[in-house]
């Protein structure tokens, strides 16, 4: 927990090296979801229900979501950059030092466009919906569980580049799917999509089972988002362990930023 | 030469075999764009390699580009798998008790820092601190031991980019030894220096070694390091073992040449012929000469060229690795 600490200590203070640029990136990010959300709401104003779902059900599923990107990618941004890495050579650096690859590598770099995200999901339900402690506490622990399942994800589309090489592409392309599908009322799609939402793009996991727990708690759901949360991190340690053992290192000259 | 019987050792490897396979694709655009082209091939980096290095030893491996250098140092680090092969770093096998070895040993990649670039060496220090999980009176103690005895105090807390290539590589040695480990491994720590950096940075890993008993292994382009900072070399030449002797045998052996390259006031016409003294290049105003240190001083030539000429600026440099391996084959020395 101290290396967490210090390591997100560090990656911080690196990033507010240069304050104007961090404060532009992290306030343009919120002004970016604002814009997102004002787009929903205007729709929400002609059509006030959506297969059961009203305007706060999706400022609370925005809330979720921006605030799960926040933590994944503003905190342990590096997930985003996993195949780069691998493809690059670059994990040198992590494998020679006492600690968990994985868990250095995430720990690697904070975003601050990102960091923006992370602010923004609580001010948006803290100014336009009605909550409660009880609400709240399952809103950061259902962020913070579709967050794994995000980080997980990222880990097991960047990992591909162990076995395939050069994958950044492919990485991108499936990771920014997920992102997709998470910014739409899940309950929109039916059928092998639905399926789809659960299983190879588990968007139903990140935004519609954590906005279901705020909207009513149930621990039918909360338990399946723990199990889900805990599956999926097991198969991305799975697969990153299986590909580091056929890394190959390279040559690049490279500093830490 | 091997490492001395009964000694403890600190490295010891056995046929250590690593293969890496590689597309090698020729022919026209269409051709390559095929998804069939390419011929994938097995590159031997390293071919059953065995070595000992005894504790408080302070070994040169050293060989030209792509000779299995790197290779040799990522594995006994735990970074890379090795093909085939045992290899024991303090008891412990690198990349099955990758973490465990981490805590004992200490590396550093001339060409991959491990300073955050924005930020001062003292925070890279700091997150090192918890890596290692030191007790926070013993790091501090450490250092400001370290900072003091690498004399870093006046740029410590200045953002790495801001700091030469000399600061910064004497920052990265001290943050390598801030868990006093007890092997270091260093890969090309004098790449990009200039001579008066190259000189302080072999005084700090010498000091290192003979002070503090650190097992010194390190792989360099230079052969000033390696005269200057092993006692045993290991030459390695496409994955094999091509000498492994005292550094002095290698002197008295191979690195028997000098080159002295200078920059004269006004034309040379002639070279009057000195004795050991091999002219390499006589044109304009330079002169380019190979001494042979085994028959000649390399202060009697050059006092010898100052006495003739008006010298300008005057250069004395090793010659490069592949010659001495060059030399080495020629000569059977091994």
């Amino acid at each position: 927990m101290r290396y967490i600490l210090a390591a997100l200590r560090t990656n911080l203070l690196s990033a507010f090296e240069y304050r104007t640029s961090f404060l532009t990136q992290v306030f343009g990010m919120m002004i970016n979801d604002s814009l997102w959300v004002s787009f929903w709401v205007l729709y929400f104003e002609r059509f006030p229900v959506l297969n059961g779902w009203t305007r706060d059900d999706l400022l609370v599923l925005w809330a979720i979501i921006t605030f799960s990107f926040g933590i994944a990618f503003g905190l342990f941004a590096q997930a985003l950059r996993l195949s780069e890495l691998i493809t690059q050579g670059q994990l040198d650096y992590y494998l020679a030092l006492p600690k968990n690859v994985l868990l250095q590598i995430l720990l690697g770099q904070v975003r601050p466009s990102n960091l923006g995200d992370l602010f923004f999901g609580p001010i948006l339900l803290a100014i336009f919906v009605p909550m409660t402690w009880a609400k709240w506490g399952l809103f950061l622990l259902g962020g913070t569980l579709g967050a794994v399942v995000y980080l997980a994800f990222f880990v097991m589309a960047g990992s591909l580049a162990f076995f395939l090489g050069s994958s950044e592409g492919i990485a991108s392309g499936i990771g920014n799917a997920l992102i997709h599908f998470s910014t739409y009322p899940t309950r929109i799609f039916d059928g092998w999509t639905r399926v789809l939402l659960f299983t190879l793009i588990p968007a139903g996991f990140i935004a519609e089972i954590p906005v279901d727990l705020v909207r009513s708690f149930e621990f039918r759901d909360l338990a399946l988002l723990i199990v889900a949360a805990i599956g999926f991190s097991g198969l991305a340690v799975a697969v990153f362990n299986r590909g580091l053992a056929r890394y190959e290192s390279g040559n690049l000259m490279s500093l830490r930023s | 030469m091997t490492a001395a019987a009964n000694a403890p050792l600190a490295i010891s490897v056995r046929g250590l075999t690593k293969e890496f396979s590689r597309v090698k694709k020729t022919g026209s655009f269409f051709k390559r764009m095929s998804p069939f082209s390419g011929i994938v091939e097995n590159f031997v980096a390293l071919k059953g390699i065995d070595l000992d290095v005894v504790r408080g030893e302070s070994l040169a491996f050293i060989g030209p580009n792509g000779a299995g250098k790197s290779t040799t140092i990522k594995i006994l680090t735990g970074i890379l798998h090795p093909t085939a092969g045992e290899a024991s770093v303090l008891g412990l096998t690198p990349w099955k008790d990758r973490e465990k070895l981490a805590f004992r040993i200490g590396s550093v990649f001339g060409q991959k820092s491990q300073l955050w670039l924005h930020l001062p060496a003292t925070d890279t220090f700091e997150l090192l601190s918890r890596v290692y999980e030191l007790d926070r009176a013993r790091y501090r103690t450490r250092r400001n031991q370290l900072i003091e005895l690498f004399e870093i105090g006046d740029y410590a807390d200045v953002p790495v980019r801001k700091l030469s290539l000399g600061q910064r590589m004497r920052c990265e040695i001290a943050a390598s030894l801030l868990h006093e480990p007890e092997v270091l491994f260093l890969d090309e720590p004098t790449i990009g220096l200039d001579p008066v950096a190259k000189a302080s940075i072999r005084d700090l890993i010498r000091n290192a070694n003979r002070e503090a008993g650190v097992t010194v292994f390190l792989t360099s382009h230079d052969a000033g390091d390696i005269e200057q900072l092993c006692r045993r070399t290991v030459i390695v030449n496409q994955g094999q073992i091509v000498f492994d002797g005292s550094t002095n045998a290698l002197r008295r052996d191979a690195l028997t040449k000098k080159e002295i390259d200078l920059k004269l006031t006004a034309s040379i016409e002639s070279f009057e012929p000195m004795t050991g003294v091999e002219v390499l290049k006589a044109k304009g105003y330079g002169l380019k000469l190979s001494v042979d240190t085994k028959t000649t001083g390399i202060d009697r030539v050059v006092g010898e060229l100052l006495r003739r000429y008006e010298v300008e600026d005057i250069a004395i440099v090793s010659p490069p690795l592949e010659e001495i391996i060059a030399t080495i084959y020629r000569g059977g020395s091994r």
